[in-house]
């Protein structure tokens, strides 16, 4: 996995962004953050990087992330992912949390397309873009189906084993205590 | 935390979170907090929400 610079992450923990490089640290385990935030970095290999990895984000970019970051979304993106990551730990253990996690990028998936059919019917997005969008919202969802349709069934496999215990375990229990008259 | 960059799924999301940041650069001022914002959080959330893979899951 790229690791960016001492450099590059100076350039984000400066005053002008004012990020904690904890912070930072953590929201390079985001994909998309990270690419965006090395490709905003000031270091130069960093940068060559960013563009050989993904030369899609880098179109239009300007080499101050002050500048580029001037409504701070990607600052408070990065403060409060960081800070999320942190608190969080090892509490998203189970296949029932990661599960939850689906069905909410599900439900993000479904808003995306709303967003983008209205998108086209205000006039911001042409016919043939919208179709585009949606042909790949629509690859999403099926993916992103079999992926919770496999944790699912892992998920009730092993609900099945710790019932099946359980009741062998009260019965077991049952049978052994004193029969009361 | 496993290799979420081999989920298909995982792939397809951040291709479509791309696509969507580079179709809403062109959309209106005054949607900036409105209409783009909102496409944009929703997209990203796809990828987030699938790379928080817990170990073993």
């Amino acid at each position: 996995m790229f690791t960016p610079s001492n450099q590059c992450l100076d350039a984000f923990t400066s005053d002008r962004l004012r990020i904690s490089k904890n912070a930072l640290l953590y929201t390079m385990r985001e994909p998309f953050l990270r690419h965006v935030t090395t490709a905003l970095g000031r270091c130069a290999n960093c940068r060559r990087s960013a563009r050989e990895n993904r030369p899609d984000i880098l179109r239009g970019v300007s080499s101050d992330p002050g500048a580029v970051d001037k409504n701070g979304w990607l600052r408070n993106s990065i403060s409060r992912i960081g800070a999320a990551r942190r608190r969080e730990g090892s509490s998203r253990q189970s296949k029932k949390d990661y599960l939850h996690f689906l069905y909410i990028a599900r439900g993000s998936l479904s808003e995306t397309q709303y967003f983008i059919h209205l998108s086209q019917r205000l006039g911001y997005l042409l016919e043939g873009e919208r179709r585009d969008l949606i042909g790949q919202t629509r690859q999403t969802f099926a993916c992103l189906h079999g992926l919770i349709k496999a944790v699912e069934k892992e998920s009730g496999k092993f609900a099945k084993a710790v019932a099946l215990l359980t009741s062998l375990l009260v019965l077991g229990l049952w049978s052994r205590s004193p029969v009361v008259p | 935390m496993r290799d979420y960059t081999k989920i298909e799924a995982w792939k397809l999301a951040d291709d479509l979170t791309v696509a969507v940041y580079e179709r809403t650069r062109t959309y209106p001022r005054e949607e900036i907090y409105g209409l783009t914002s909102q496409l944009r959080r929703a997209s990203y959330s796809v990828p987030a929400n699938i790379v928080l893979r817990p170990v073993g899951a």
